[in-house]
């Protein structure tokens, strides 16, 4: 039966080739539109940390004052320096990461050479083991490296690449903004988008160059910026020289809590800690926390930028304006064949078989259609990528995608066949058989 | 010449044909309001990036030069201000902020105190000869006097103000001598002695992008690292920015020159991201009309084609291979106007769902009319063929079908 309808609707093709090529056409350019933008879509929205994002989380609290006109409600997304210390030192036990950016002098030990200012991450030695950074080359450094000011730093593959020619440079040493520092470790080229873990400068970009333990890096002879500074109240400069400035947020807070109950463990002592620091006065509003896992904090920063979702949503617009178009050029293609399914429907086939033969079609039109839109899928990712957008570079097209993408085509031409295949199942036979 | 009764065979045709007709429509009408609306939103976006700064930004370099802190250095900032002044082909050179770059907003106040908040206006601070080198343009009063320019702990500063700020600061009142408070340096006074015609922090689209206050302040014997600015003359900046920014290198080993760019080319950066994603959505809006006009096209050939003994059967009777032409095309008309009915509804009415889902503002009413002005013109086009192709049935069909 599905033999003989797959044999019918090749001959249909066959006999009606320039109405088949348009909805094939049309088809491809939809499911190409479409899932090219919703690839797009699902790369930026996807889990950066698959292996253990909703153990990894970011807490929150509010030190503003009582009365701060405009403010928002929810608390601020970072630290200030004396909660971002007391918080670190709070919970010694699970894995941690305190951390902020910059950038820094940096030169090789080789006299004469040229300084350069690399983009740097300042945190502890949690970071590494929490966020699974490879190395390629010797280690992070150690809780005792942190403790001691320890100046040692791990450096990108990149990085590596241009001062060591790609040379194993552990041991080897640097000078950072005026001080030596001995490499420890060399990262493989790790960048998981959207670098959640610091959304300041947009949620989609490339990775710090060198590494410091966070303690090191603050007392450095330094004042190029200390990351997400933000200040509340008449000052919004006050954090701009002094990280230490209390009415200024900017160091950001990562633990990593491995069970539902020490998650909540850990928000009770979030509201512990600003209870105790209400009842000490340096906190004035009713504790207000927030403990986000890595997909919690995405959402809730919003980091998909809206025009993508907006893009995605006309893409499946379009789409359905080619399904659409795809149903008035079917209905066309079936009831041009009214005499044809007149003879079947008078030499004994049922109603059935027609709307059958018909649906399978469509399917098979949708099918091809796919098979046509997804060189088009690749094209337009392609030229995505060419695209300066800080996201274009990182979207990649996933083979489950474009099975997906095929799916997709012969399913929504096979919907889109049924009201065609009804219509050309209804046609009375004695009428066209009469007419022919 | 009857006009409409030659509408007759049309309207009995599609009388025939509802269900297509009415996907047609349908489908005309969807193609309308994503155009319409895409269209908008490209045509918003583009606006934005050729919107003024209000700065002489052809002609502008900036040279970001990173002081490291601990190195000694023999360049002062003010000797860097004479050096760069002095370099050939240099109209002007300061040190400060400059649009999209360093500018961020301010609380204002009215009162010393800091208790009547007035607006949040970008702060334009800079070195002496600041304003000139931006080379904004002042309406009324006048630029700081160099008598006048304040060190950088002073209590009182003069200032300028944009115009668009004086108006919303001071409506139908002249700005000139009058204080606004700022939060910084303890709550240091501005004293407004002049107006610029404009000048923008950023361009997001806001209202508030205009809103600017400028102070000049004298830099001295300090080591100061940041953003340098030249004005070049008219068309040098290409030649003259290198050469400016190898001098100040020169004259300060101690410091780090980490980025060299022309206003042009950091507007350039700063709307990257958008032109892109204009591009993007005109690839789509061009695809969507290719479908459509697939669309269109197939059907009026699958309908000539069907017709084609109705079309010989005119002929013979004497209509002329013209009259067979304005019929589809007049079929066509008739069609897409239907759509056009629909799509200017629909085109509001996804305008009315991006409002609320996208925070998209209001599209003008002019987008609806150019939306049906290409529906008709690509109906038209669409048709064109199979109308042509149904032109050139000749009348003996009728007999030989038969």
């Amino acid at each position: 039966m599905f033999g003989y309808a797959f044999k019918l609707a090749l001959r249909g093709f066959r006999r009606n080739t320039v109405l088949t090529a348009l909805m094939v056409l049309a088809v491809a350019l939809g499911i190409g539109v479409a899932m090219s933008m919703f690839t797009v879509l699902h790369n930026l929205d996807g889990n950066p940390l698959p292996q253990r994002g909703d153990e990894v989380l970011h807490p929150q609290i509010d030190p503003r004052p009582a009365d701060l006109p405009g403010a928002r409600r929810a608390p601020p997304d970072n630290l200030t320096y004396i909660d971002a210390l007391n918080l670190y030192h709070l919970d010694q036990a699970s894995r941690r990461a305190l951390m902020s950016a910059n950038w820094l002098p940096l030169r090789s030990t080789v006299a004469g050479s040229p300084l350069r200012m690399e983009t740097t991450r300042a945190t502890t030695h949690g970071f590494f083991p929490m966020f699974d950074v490879p190395f390629q080359y010797g280690a992070a450094w150690s809780a005792q490296d942190d403790t001691r000011r320890a100046q040692v730093v791990v450096i990108s593959q990149k990085l590596n690449d241009r001062l060591f020619g790609g040379a194993d440079s552990v041991g080897r040493e640097l000078i950072i903004a005026t001080k030596l520092f001995r490499i420890i470790g060399v990262i493989k080229s790790w960048n998981p988008q959207p670098h959640f873990w610091d959304l300041d400068d947009g949620a989609y970009g490339a990775a710090a160059q060198i590494y410091l333990p966070f303690f090191t890096w603050l007392e450095l002879p330094q004042d190029y910026g200390y990351g997400p500074m933000d200040c509340w109240g008449d000052n919004p400069g006050a954090g701009n020289h002094n990280p230490k400035a209390a009415q200024c947020t900017w160091a950001q807070y990562w633990v990593q809590l491995n069970t539902p109950a020490q998650v909540r463990a850990y928000r009770d002592l979030l509201v512990r800690y600003s209870q105790q620091q209400h009842a000490l006065g340096r906190f004035q509003r009713a504790p207000n926390v927030r403990l986000d896992d890595v997909m919690q904090w995405l959402n809730y920063k919003h980091v998909v930028p809206v025009i993508v979702r907006m893009q995605t949503w006309i893409a499946f617009g379009v789409f359905v304006i080619c399904l659409l178009n795809a149903v008035g050029l079917l209905l066309a293609k079936f009831l041009r064949r009214g005499g044809e399914i007149g003879v079947r429907r008078a030499l004994g086939a049922r109603k059935r078989d027609v709307f059958a033969q018909c649906v399978i079609e469509s399917a098979l039109i949708g099918l091809l259609g796919g098979i046509v839109g997804l060189p088009l899928v690749w094209l337009g990712l392609w030229l995505i990528r060419q695209q300066p957008v800080s996201y274009a570079a990182t979207v990649q097209v996933s083979p489950l995608l474009l099975v997906y993408a095929l799916l997709l085509a012969a399913v929504a031409t096979l919907l889109a066949g049924i009201w065609p295949a009804w219509r050309a199942a209804r046609i009375a036979p004695a009428l066209v058989v009469k007419s022919l | 010449m009857k006009p409409f009764s030659s509408l007759r065979p049309i309207f009995s045709a599609l009388r025939r044909h509802k269900a297509a007709v009415t996907l047609l429509v349908l489908e005309i009408a969807l193609t309308m309001a994503v155009l319409g609306n895409l269209l908008f939103i490209v045509n918003a976006s583009m606006r934005l990036e050729h919107e003024r700064t209000g700065v002489m930004g052809r002609d502008i370099g900036v040279i970001q030069s990173i002081g490291v802190i601990g190195t000694p250095n023999p360049g002062t900032a003010a000797g860097n201000i004479d050096l760069l002044d002095r370099v050939p082909g240099v109209v002007a050179a300061s040190f400060g902020d400059v649009p999209f770059a360093g500018a961020s907003t301010y609380p204002v106040y009215a009162d010393p105190d800091l208790h009547k908040r007035l607006a949040a206006p970008y702060l334009f601070e800079g070195a002496q000869g600041y304003a000139k080198t931006l080379g904004v343009q002042v309406i009324a009063g006048r630029l700081p006097r160099e008598d006048e320019l304040p060190s950088s702990n002073a209590k009182i500063d003069p200032g300028l103000i944009t115009q668009a700020l004086a108006q919303r600061l001071y409506p139908q009142q002249s700005p000139l001598g009058r204080m606004l408070y700022l939060g910084q340096h303890g709550g240091g006074g501005v004293r407004i002695v002049g107006v610029m015609r404009e000048l923008r922090g950023s361009i997001t689209g806001r209202n508030s992008d205009g809103d600017s206050i400028l102070l000049e302040t004298r830099v001295g014997n300090q080591d100061f690292g940041g953003l340098y600015l030249i004005r070049s003359q008219p068309g040098q900046l290409k030649r003259v920015l290198p050469l400016a920014a190898k001098a100040l290198q020169k004259a300060n080993p101690g410091h780090v020159t980490s980025r060299v760019m022309t206003m042009a080319q950091i507007r350039q950066m700063v709307f990257r991201g958008a032109s892109a994603i204009n591009r993007i959505l005109m690839a789509i809006t061009a695809i969507l009309l290719i479908v459509t006009a697939l669309g269109v096209g197939g059907l009026a050939s699958f309908w000539v084609q069907q017709r084609t003994r109705h079309i010989g059967t005119r002929r013979a009777l004497g209509a002329t291979r013209g009259a067979i032409l304005r019929h589809f095309q007049a079929e066509n008309l008739i069609i897409v106007s239907m759509g056009v009915a629909l799509g200017a509804a629909l085109t509001i009415g996804l305008n009315v769902l991006l409002m609320q889902r996208f925070a998209q503002p209001r599209l003008p009413l002019q987008y609806v009319a150019f939306g049906a002005l290409a529906m008709w013109l690509l109906g038209q086009l669409a048709v064109l063929g199979p109308a042509l192709r149904a032109a050139r049935v000749p009348p003996t069909t009728a007999m030989r079908a038969a």
